[in-house]
């Protein structure tokens, strides 16, 4: 039975995802025993062959770059208590408002512009599609969720409708692909000889910025005070429906401009298939960075082993492309066990009644 | 407003019918039994007139058992099946035709209860008591244990939390048709006793006996299935459900159907008459708390525990309430009363248990005990109740002028008139669920009015400002509940102190100030608000608020669930603040409060506010009466 | 048309069930967003059994105890651990996407007979239309048949009343003695099954094979179909055939004469369950939306 701490603690707090993340190893271990594959080099192909060589790290922080974006805003967004988990749509949405500007730039217009141009187009949309969640809570109180929910597979077709319709490419031969980007709405590479590029900087200048937000600046009390306690947080002069809009704005727009660094960055062109599971691994994220803008960033990384570890499985082991899923549904959920530790004792005592 | 001798023999003649009392409890007829006077419960005797009548009719909610019903007061399955058979209304005419001496008005009974002065009170409580106090007296199971046998009795019943002995070697024995009362401050241990005994929680160690038995009651159910009923403070109804669901949830195996005819049934007997097919969610307080008495009724109870029924009910629903409880208990069915109102254990209970801090501390016979020597047993220490000094009124801080607010889930406030002027302390009484939540947040901004010139402070409009801009008027604010609302659990104190802060500035140190300064205690230099008592951390919000030194301060009942210490230097900081020259409005339930407090007082009633009286010149009749909706007019 | 009217039928059959299924668990007050997960366990376990054993009712056994098996996993973290119920139910639907396609990867290419109808082609009366909702398989009027008992037990019996109670207040239900955290758990597991069952549906009618990731977000689909529903399990029956006749139109959009993007009419179920969340919010009367949804139940001293 579960016994309420008079205070949380504070080792749980910071031990909490550490555990999960060794729940998992074994947890995993135990599961490709258990379906007859060799554990010991899944385990070593999913967790060590990310790390083995430069190209392999290069790959990792790639793949962190859109999660650590969309992460630190969903742990600001979670933190208020807004549960956006709307954020695939966003990231959607976002690739969508890039591409219609990179598609559409004019011919020899002045390049240094395009880009800026682009990723902020990304941001404002998925500002919308993050404001339209937060507006009808506002106004009618629907559940932002579900709302957020179904806004994403609105912009999965909107997007499959865009690269299958308008913004087919005519030389495309009928995939359902758009035109290659110009060159200069294009992410710069970071490291020449592989794929990093500036989008790291963009991720942890977000997240700083994020987390200097909420820790030292009235509003990012307000959040936290909504998140604990709502009437509270109102009563201390912390309007709910400006608050939502906020947290909702902020990670929608962070996603968005996920999206947009990766379509202008890995994917270069829009596609139907442009990566949105991003958005539900970075709640993942968010809650392994412990709902902070920082933690998320690390927490990211994590996340982009299971990516990088599932994709040489696939190559190597020939597994399936969704069995990365695997862990981080495990990881979710025994993070989610253990953090009820922090505020919780468990106590091996049946207490009758319950 | 005059009655006659016949109305007073009503209410004996139907408080002393036939039903299943021992025989020892047979009163004298035609004495008057003493009905438990409101006027026993507050206010000096000056006040008083002579004899006070109260009319019941008037006062809607709780209306008194309908004087010709002298049915059986059990529900069917406990009835003789000759009485089964026929139809209810016959039944009942044939047993008024059979029933003793009924007085003839009987059917048009404006159901009149007499109140006793309240010198005469202090009497026959402690000094000399009437005849028919005496015959009471003498017909007491305390008094005369011999003739039955206990009912339940409980042996050394200990509950600890973690650290925390929540119930310490408690002993308690209550008798059938006993009226126990069980005193004690927050925190004492009451809840967790009786919801040990109504099978909420396992005692860790100790026994728990009914008709002699030992029993290990496991769940409500198990309780309910032997005849144990409980009325919660807190109500556990369903909002979403009917009348008769939210009876249906707890009664296995009848059907709605029955129920409905059920609840009708009670409702007349009782006169605690509800539709049974009304939402809850559409139900008032007190029409609630109905429900869960009749939910306990339902299940031929032989013990019922009632935890503090009367915070929610007028004191005249509260007489109401006592007059069903006193018809039970003639029944046989024993009473455990939790209350902190000294006077409602005085006007009803027989015997009482005095708990503090986990344990018994005495036992007593209320009735031959004051006020004053009940709550010595309970704090453990005379407490001194602050005095409030007449201070300087000035003119009006805060005016509020027809504020109206709509309300989709709770109550709309209508047409809210009122000022609070420079040094003065303004009550706003009601019982709960009358639009106080909603008043006061239309008062913080939580809830802002439409009209800016609604709500003005010192001349200037704030009726559409946020809560941070009318801090920055001046005004404070202590909501009522103190976790979730005034402060937040999770967060340090420190933090706290920041959220009605943050808008006009924070001082260094001023968190360890406000400690010393109110007195609130807790471990660790800056703990989590969840870490303090009830106590202090009222103290410490309603202390936040005064260091913010506001020209207004609205209060929602600032000793709402707090020990008697905390309660001594909350009222006293507000009595000093008034005197430099604050308003200070505030919203309570708890009568007493309003009395040492406040210079003048409205009723809040259904959402609006009734005229303004002046403290000295009301009563606590009239205060009730007008918490029942009756118009200052009627009352004067 | 026929043909339309066929696919809508086996269209709307697995909505049903898992719609049905999370409308249980919603009324007790749990939101479990891990219906896509427990539908693919379903498929793949279903899928799985039928070919191994030749018996497509043990295939449906196992697609229930498949889904049940992976509501209890969520049950175990979002009421034993009182973890966020939203956040849960993700993990769930991640990690069933995950585990489906790891066991499912030795089925990709394989087929089975789909299941056959419930009543022979010549015992058929001859009408058309009669044809057509007569002849289907007999999971089809499980399903209906499952509504329609949800629908009696929430409304007619003492314990789905109870049921109900739990959902309004978990707190009041707690301390009149109602078992709150067994009713919840017994609710989710009825809607793990019920996703199961919507799963095998899936892998064994409607395909009828395994591909990974097969469901294709119908169960996002239903857990938007409880809430256009109004958590009514008859509004569920009528807003299953509904959301599957709008899910067609893709294919059938030219057919039937439409000239809007096929896209446009897929967005339409999710499109009006934010108009339905919006109305029903907004009326501010709760219709039978469960007051405690989604909030974690402990209980206090």
């Amino acid at each position: 039975m579960l016994e309420r701490r008079v205070s949380p603690s504070p080792v749980l707090a910071i031990l909490s995802p550490v555990i999960a993340v060794a729940l998992t190893i074994i947890a995993g271990f135990a599961l490709f025993a258990a379906l007859g594959k060799d554990p010991v080099k899944a385990m070593e192909i999913y967790f060590l062959s990310p790390f083995a060589d430069a190209y392999n790290r290069s790959e990792l922080l790639v793949k962190a770059i859109p999660l650590a974006l969309i992460g630190s805003g969903l742990a600001i967004c979670f933190r208020a208590g807004v549960f956006n988990i709307g954020a695939p749509g966003q990231y959607t949405l976002g690739a969508i408002f890039a591409g219609g500007v990179a598609l559409h730039a004019p011919e020899g217009a002045a390049m240094i512009w395009l880009l800026p141009l682009t990723l902020a187009a990304g941001f404002v949309g998925g500002m919308l599609w993050g404001w339209i969640p937060a507006f009808l809570r506002v106004v009618s109180g629907a559940n932002v969720i579900l709302v957020s929910l179904m806004l994403t597979y609105v912009a999965a077709l909107l997007l499959d409708w865009l690269v299958r319709g308008p913004w087919t490419d005519p030389q495309g031969r009928g995939f359902p692909k758009s035109a290659l980007f110009p060159d200069g709405a294009l992410m710069p590479v970071l490291l020449p000889g592989t794929r990093l590029h500036w989008g790291l900087a963009l991720a942890v200048v977000a997240a700083l910025a994020l987390a200097w937000m909420l820790s030292r600046t009235r509003r990012g009390f307000g959040i936290r005070a909504m998140g604990l306690a709502p009437k509270a947080a109102a009563f201390a002069g912390f309007s709910e429906a400006k608050t939502i809009t906020y947290v909702m704005l902020v990670s929608g727009g962070l996603a968005g401009l996920a999206g947009a660094v990766e379509v202008t960055s890995t994917i270069q062109q829009l596609q139907p298939d442009i990566a949105a599971g991003y958005g539900f691994a970075a709640i993942i994220v968010a809650f392994l960075g412990r709902l902070n803008p920082i933690g998320a960033l690390i927490a990211a990384l994590a996340l982009a082993v299971t990516y990088i570890g599932g994709e040489n499985a696939q190559i190597l082991l020939k597994l399936p492309k969704n069995a990365a899923f695997v862990f981080q549904g495990m990881l979710l959920f025994f993070l989610l066990a253990c953090d009820t530790l922090i505020h919780y004792r468990l106590r091996l005592r049946r207490v009758a009644g319950g | 407003m005059e009655v006659d001798r016949q109305n007073i023999d009503i209410t004996v003649s139907y408080s002393s019918h036939a039903g299943k009392r021992p025989p020892s409890i047979v009163p004298v007829p035609h004495i008057p039994k003493p009905v438990h006077p409101v006027s026993a419960r507050y206010g000096p005797k000056a006040r008083k007139p002579d004899r006070v009548f109260v009319s019941m009719s008037d006062v809607g909610r709780f209306r008194p058992p309908d004087a010709k019903r002298l049915t059986s007061l059990r529900p069917p399955r406990a009835r003789p099946p000759v009485r089964e058979a026929p139809p209810v209304r016959e039944a009942s005419s044939e047993q008024i035709a059979n029933a003793a001496p009924i007085a003839p008005a009987a059917p048009v009974a404006p159901a009149v209860l007499p109140v006793e002065p309240v010198a005469a009170l202090r009497e026959t409580a402690t000094v000399a008591p009437l005849p028919a106090m005496q015959a009471q007296v003498a017909g007491d199971p305390i008094a005369a244990p011999e003739d039955t046998a206990p009912l339940l009795v409980l042996t050394g019943l200990s509950k600890a939390f973690g650290a925390v002995r929540a119930v310490e070697d408690v002993s308690l024995t209550l008798s059938p048709g006993e009226k126990h009362a069980l005193l004690g401050e927050n925190g004492a241990g009451k809840s967790t006793l009786v919801k040990m005994i109504y099978g909420v929680l396992q005692p860790d160690t100790g026994t728990i006996r009914l008709d002699g038995h030992p029993v290990r009651i496991d769940s409500p159910s198990a309780a309910r299935s032997r005849g144990i009923g409980m009325v919660f403070q807190h109500f556990s109804t369903f909002e979403a459900l009917s009348v008769a669901e939210n009876l249906a949830v707890v009664l296995p195996g009848r059907s709605l159907r029955d129920i409905r005819r059920d609840v009708r049934r009670i409702g007349e007997e009782y006169g605690l008459g509800i539709e049974p097919d009304r939402r809850l969610a559409s139900l008032s307080a007190g029409e609630r708390q109905r429900v869960e008495i009749i939910r306990c009724l339902l299940q031929d109870p032989r013990l019922l525990i009632m935890d503090e029924p009367t915070s929610v009910l007028t004191p005249q629903e509260a007489q109401a309430l006592f007059v069903v409880l006193d018809r039970l208990a003639e029944e046989g069915c024993a009473i455990l009363y939790i209350s902190h109102r000294l006077d409602d254990v005085r006007a009803l209970c027989q015997s009482a248990t005095v708990m503090r801090r986990g344990k018994v501390v005495a036992t007593c016979n209320p009735r031959e005990e004051t006020v004053a020597s009940l709550a010595e047993m309970m704090i453990g220490s005379t407490v001194e109740r602050p005095r409030k000094q007449a201070s300087l009124i000035g003119k009006a801080l805060l005016e509020v002028d027809d504020l109206r607010v709509v309300s989709g889930g709770g109550v709309s406030l209508d047409g809210i008139t009122f000022a609070a002027r420079r040094g003065e302390i303004f009550g706003i009484a009601g019982v709960a669920g009358e639009g106080q939540s909603e008043l006061f947040a239309a008062l913080s901004g939580e809830r802002p009015a439409r009209r800016p010139g609604a709500i003005r402070i010192n001349g200037r409009a704030v009726g559409a400002l946020d809560p941070l801009r009318r801090r920055r008027a001046g005004m404070a604010f202590a909501p009522e509940r103190r976790v979730g609302h005034a402060a937040i659990g999770d967060m340090r104190l420190s933090e706290n102190f920041r959220l009605t802060h943050h808008a006009t500035g924070l001082r260094r140190g001023a968190v360890a100030m406000l400690r010393d300064a109110f007195d609130v205690r807790a471990e660790g230099k800056d703990p989590f608000a969840a870490a303090l008592s009830g106590g202090n951390l009222q103290k410490f919000v309603i202390g936040r608020e005064i260091l913010r030194e506001p020209s207004v301060l609205i209060v929602e009942q600032p000793t709402w669930g707090v020990d008697a210490g905390a309660a001594t230097v909350i009222h006293k900081a507000l009595m000093e603040l008034a005197a430099k020259g604050a308003a200070i409005v505030v919203i309570s339930q708890d009568l007493d409060e309003i009395f040492a407090l406040c210079d003048r007082v409205a009723v809040l009633h259904r959402g609006r506010l009734s005229e303004p009286q002046v403290m000295s010149a009301v009563t606590a009749e009239k205060l009730g009466l007008l918490m029942g909706g009756a118009a200052v007019a009627e009352v004067s | 048309m026929e043909a339309f009217l066929v696919s809508m039928i086996v269209a709307a059959t697995p909505l049903l069930f898992a719609a049905t299924g999370e409308l249980v668990a919603e009324r007790s007050g749990v939101l479990n967003l891990g219906v896509e997960g427990m539908m693919l366990l379903g498929a793949v376990a279903a899928f799985a059994v039928a070919l191994s054993t030749g018996s497509s009712t043990l295939g449906i056994v196992a697609g229930a105890a498949a889904g049940a098996g992976a509501a209890a996993l969520f049950a175990l973290v979002a009421l034993g651990f009182t973890a966020n119920q939203a956040a849960t139910g993700l993990a769930l639907a991640i990690f069933g996407t995950g585990v489906s396609g790891l066991i499912g990867q030795g089925y990709v290419g394989n087929a089975i007979d789909p299941l056959a109808p419930l009543l022979a082609a010549e015992s058929l009366p001859d009408h058309p239309a009669l044809r057509i909702i007569l002849g289907r398989d007999a999971m089809v009027y499980l399903a209906l048949a499952l509504a329609i008992a949800v629908w009696f037990y929430l409304t007619r019996t003492r314990s789905g009343l109870k049921l109900r109670a739990i959902g309004d207040d978990a707190d009041s239900a707690h301390s009149v003695g109602l078992k709150v955290l067994p009713s919840r758990f017994a609710a989710v597991l009825f809607g793990g099954a019920c996703a199961g069952l919507a799963g095998a549906y899936l892998s064994l009618a409607y395909t009828p094979l395994w591909g990974e990731n097969m469901t294709a977000g119908r169960g996002w689909i239903a857990l938007a179909l409880v809430v256009f529903a109004g958590w009514g399990p008859i509004r569920v029956i009528f807003g299953a055939y509904l959301f599957a006749a709008a899910s067609l139109s893709q294919f059938y959009g030219n057919a039937l004469g439409l000239s809007i993007p096929s896209q446009f009419l897929a967005m339409t179920p999710y499109l009006a369950t934010i108009l339905a969340l919006v109305v029903i919010s907004a009326a501010g009367a709760r219709y039978n939306a469960p007051a405690m949804l989604g909030l974690p139940f402990r209980p206090t001293r």
